[in-house]
């Protein structure tokens, strides 16, 4: 059983109005993997009410940093209120969305996630005391690597949807 | 020694199966894995004891154990409204036990950390200088405040409370 820590507790970016949800998965895509991050699908809900759609997308994306370090980002993207709609732009007309987006993400630090210093107690002692004590440093490095990983996401997640006014 | 202890009181008309489907579904939802440690149930008397524990890691366990004693135990039908409902009237008493266990048994009830008196003294030492800080201020909190939420759970559910704040 490998140590999770949160390290950036969840935080939400929140948005009303028009923008493509397309664009929104490709470039939180597009980071993850330019940042080195592999990533899973844990959720994917679509449900239609009335021309209206209501999505609900997990992501769990994951970096190993070293043989015992390993940084985890768990994304929660929900659409709700989602309709299509034409709007014209220098004299096109391009098919957007209009709705909700809101994008939660939560940073876990997980140590020793091959679970090898776990099998005798001797060993989960001498961890403990390494963590704490000697590469305590360390792992406050990883931790405030993590947290700004979260933010540079955020920052451009905030960036597509306009957020950033000033 | 117990983190903490939280006891209700309550003498009334209740519904039982939503109380006992309720305290182990609030353990369940807090990541707990709940058992019935006991049910005993011969009118007029009910007792039951569920134990529920939490792996924070591969040595601290939090333990939360909630026994339930009713007496006076009788069915009776109330009018809610227009409706008419079968519930329970009863005098009862539930205490939560909130508690930190270290250097727990394996799936298989192995206690690695009590194989021989090098590990029995090496654990003493790890919660006495390495762990102290963490087993005080982390998880002993974690464990009372969720002993707490859940004593606080039971009496909303029993009608103990006030909608609005006192003043």
């Amino acid at each position: 059983m490998s140590e999770k820590e949160i390290v950036s507790p969840e935080s939400t970016v929140s948005y009303e109005g028009l923008f493509e949800p397309k664009e929104l998965f490709r470039i939180i895509q597009k980071w993850l993997k330019e940042n080195h991050h592999d990533f899973v699908e844990k959720e994917a809900f679509e449900k239609a009410i009335d021309n209206k759609r209501f999505v609900k997308y997990s992501l769990e994306s994951f970096k190993k940093i070293n043989d015992y370090a390993k940084f985890i980002i768990k994304l929660k993207i929900t659409l709700s209120n989602l309709e299509d709609v034409v709007v014209e732009h220098e004299n096109q007309k391009l098919p957007m969305c209009k709705g909700k987006v809101s994008v939660s993400l939560t940073g876990i630090l997980e140590s020793d996630y091959e679970n090898r210093w776990e099998t005798k107690p001797v060993y989960f002692f001498l961890r403990t005391v390494f963590n704490k004590f000697i590469f305590k440093t360390e792992m406050s490095y990883l931790k405030n690597r993590l947290k700004g990983e979260i933010n540079g996401l955020k920052f451009e997640i905030k960036s597509f949807l306009n957020l950033y006014k000033f | 020694m117990a983190v903490g202890n939280f006891k209700v009181k309550y003498v009334g008309i209740f519904n039982l199966e939503e109380l006992i489907n309720s305290i182990s579904g609030w353990m369940s939802s807090r990541a707990y894995s709940v058992k019935e440690t006991k049910f005993k149930h011969k009118p007029p008397k009910m007792e039951a004891a569920w134990s529920g524990s939490r792996k924070v890691n591969t040595y601290v366990k939090e333990k939360l154990e909630v026994s339930f004693y009713a007496e006076n135990l009788q069915k009776v039908e109330v009018l809610k409204g227009k409706e008419r409902k079968l519930m329970d009237k009863a005098r009862l008493i539930i205490v939560i036990t909130a508690d930190l266990e270290t250097g727990y048994a394996d799936y298989l009830d192995r206690q690695h950390w009590s194989q021989n008196t090098f590990l029995i003294k090496l654990k003493d030492f790890f919660n006495k200088w390495v762990l102290n800080k963490d087993l005080k201020l982390i998880y002993e909190d974690e464990v009372y405040y969720d002993g707490l939420h859940l004593s606080n759970f039971i009496k909303t559910k029993l009608n103990m409370t006030l909608d609005q704040g006192e003043f």
